[in-house]
């Protein structure tokens, strides 16, 4: 039975069986989290493909089934980035493209949905985990690797970026 | 400056469709890191125009070129390929195989398609990549099969990924592509288009895109060859499930065989466990390795390997056992209401708890619905067998109104006897939330376990 080799390989620590649950609670963060970078769905699909693989195969290095989701999700935005970088899916998203959105909106409200699209790498990682996941600060630090300070920089640069400030909304 | 309002751009987040495949994705992304053999399935669709190069090397099927096959080079190399099918070890044997020998090449990546055994009913092509790249590990990523005008084959493939071919220090590795027979059979001039490989290294995957493009003329005289048809109409029994044998066919590469279930029978979706065809000098004809079967309920078509260039007196159609659906008692109906499951097909299904999410947008209705699979014979057998979800289910559920819902399927199966087996039902965006919810179970893996043993030549 392919389960328990790996329960056992593992030290019990996590099996397939626990993998599978905990994988399907989180799948479509992950989806949407990997949608974000390449804006269409096969790309999307092939981003998760890879980060599953690469989960699955080291799933040994996850010491206790608690971190999972930020461990599954610090591969999923490593593949992401990785797959973008690649150059294979760069979304034609420039500048110019910003400006325009933020004329046409008469209101002056941009959308950060299609904004986020101008990103790159760090600053947009922050930015889709920021608010569309809506961690907190800590939990970022934790997923990318590094300080809290580095990700408040992130943030604040990524925000500069696209040149907006940021209303949050009032009920 | 602009401003941005965050909980419009989120509803769009949200909104971000989940597709259907992705549990696919997800299996097929795991199956692929634990099995040696690492193979997937793939609908083909259509792909971009080419030009078509047209070319023939004509193959006959005759033993003075029986002989000079054997001597060409590559074809012992062929023989090695196909051993994981005796039917197709013996076409080739033969003489049954067309020469392709038709290499194209980018991003540093040579793609061969090396020989082709075809007839009406499969297709089987061995390809061989070669790079100089330091690759550990190479695999085609996406590929579409066409016709000459650019129109998918209505058909499924499946490639043999070829894990364990020592590629690091070869640099080359060969293996088959296996493609059903569409209705019609296949066109006579293919297009295999290789639009991306997948490179590993040490343990990070990436993505090669590019353009590999194949175009195949295949040998009418291959696709010709008519199969032996046999008409059997035998009548085979376990325990108190009957089943006809209707018919067979043999081609070159396959044999099918159509089996079914008489109107009057208490059971549906009859799935055979290791059904195998034997002779009577005890060769054993196994099924294909090609794309799993299509449920249906009143029949199906197991399809073997061949014996097309097999001498023998008699056949017997043998399996060790039925799995079946009882068929007045084939559907999963699950009060919401009063959560309670009213029918279960007898397999011990019981709700695990729903997480209902009713979403911002426009008030729709979010509904995660898990469940549980107890039964202890289902899970043994699962288990045993290594089969997912050990129940599975139609791919549409319907409400109390009849409305229809798509539904993301969370199967997991358990891989130890004593757990159950756990599963959910994902619908999203629904209007309200219906009371009952009544799905169709098209297979499971409980059944009768006694020989079956019927003689059909």
């Amino acid at each position: 039975m392919e389960g328990l080799a790996i329960g056992d390989a593992a030290a019990g620590k996590i099996d397939k069986v626990t993998f599978m649950e905990l994988l399907q609670q989180r799948k479509e963060v992950l989806y949407r989290i990997a949608y974000m970078y390449v804006k269409n769905e096969d790309d999307a699909l092939d981003i998760v493909n890879d980060a599953v693989c690469r989960a699955y195969s080291s799933i040994k290095k996850l010491k206790e089934p608690k971190y999972f989701n930020t461990w599954v999700t610090r591969i999923l935005i490593n593949c992401a980035v990785d797959y973008v970088k690649k150059g294979r899916k760069l979304l034609p998203f420039h500048e110019e493209i910003i400006n325009q959105t933020i004329e046409d909106s008469c209101d002056n409200y941009i959308d950060l949905y299609d904004a986020v699209d101008s990103l790159r790498g760090k600053y947009k990682t922050v930015i889709i985990l920021k608010y569309f996941e809506d961690l907190t600060i800590s939990q970022i630090a934790v997923i990318m690797e590094c300080s809290e300070s580095n990700v408040k920089n992130y943030l604040h640069k990524a925000l500069c970026d696209l040149r907006v400030e940021l209303r949050e909304s009032e009920f | 400056m602009a401003y941005i309002k965050i909980e419009q751009s989120k509803v769009k987040y949200m909104d971000i469709k989940i597709p259907d495949s992705l549990d696919r994705t997800i299996e097929q992304a795991i199956k692929g890191s634990e099995k040696t053999r690492k193979r997937y399935f793939v609908k083909c669709a259509s792909s971009i125009a080419a030009i078509l190069l047209i070319f023939v090397l004509g193959v006959n099927v005759s033993p003075v070129f029986a002989a000079y096959a054997r001597k060409l080079p590559g074809i012992s190399q062929l023989v090695e390929i196909v051993k994981f099918d005796k039917g197709l070890e013996k076409a080739v044997d033969e003489g049954f195989v067309q020469n392709i020998g038709k290499t194209v090449e980018d991003k540093g990546i040579k793609f061969t398609i090396d020989n082709v055994i075809v007839d009406k009913s499969r297709l089987v092509m061995t390809y061989t990549i070669e790079t100089t790249e330091d690759y550990d590990d190479l695999y085609i990523g996406e590929m579409k099969l066409s016709d000459s005008n650019d129109i998918g084959l209505e058909t499924g493939y499946d490639i043999d990924m070829a894990p364990n071919s020592n590629f690091k220090e070869k640099k080359k590795k060969s293996a088959t592509i296996n493609v059903v027979g569409p209705e019609k059979g296949f066109p006579e001039n293919i297009i295999i288009k290789c639009l991306s490989f997948k490179s590993q290294k040490e343990n990070s995957s990436k993505e090669i895109k590019g353009d590999w493009t194949i175009n195949l003329k295949l040998d009418k005289k291959l696709m010709d060859v008519k199969p032996k048809e046999f008409v059997i109409n035998k009548a085979g029994i376990a325990d108190n499930v009957e089943f006809l044998i209707e018919k067979m066919k043999v081609y070159p590469t396959n044999v099918e065989v159509k089996i079914s279930m008489d109107k009057e029978s208490k059971v549906i979706y009859l799935n055979f466990i290791n059904p195998r065809l034997e002779d009577e000098k005890g060769n054993q004809y196994p099924i294909a390795p090609i794309a799993t079967p299509i449920f249906s309920p009143k029949e199906c078509i197991l399809k073997f390997q061949s014996n097309y260039f097999n001498k023998y007196e008699k056949l017997f159609f043998k399996a060790d056992g039925v799995y079946f659906v009882p068929k007045d008692n084939d559907e999963l109906i699950i009060d919401l209401e009063n959560k309670k499951v009213l029918r279960d097909g007898g397999f011990n299904i019981q709700l695990a708890g729903e997480k209902e999410n009713v979403t911002v947008r426009d008030k729709k209705y979010d509904l995660q619905l898990n469940y549980v699979i107890k039964d202890e014979e289902v899970k043994r057998e699962a288990a045993t067998r290594g089969l997912m979800g050990g129940v599975w289910f139609d791919s549409n559920l319907y409400d109390e109104n009849n409305n229809v819902y798509k539904y993301h399927r969370g199967d997991m199966h358990s891989t130890s006897e004593c757990k159950d087996i756990e599963g959910a039902f994902n619908i999203i965006n629904m209007d309200k939330k219906p009371k009952i919810l009544i799905v169709k179970i098209i297979g499971a893996s409980k059944g009768i376990y006694k020989p079956i043993n019927v003689r059909i030549k």
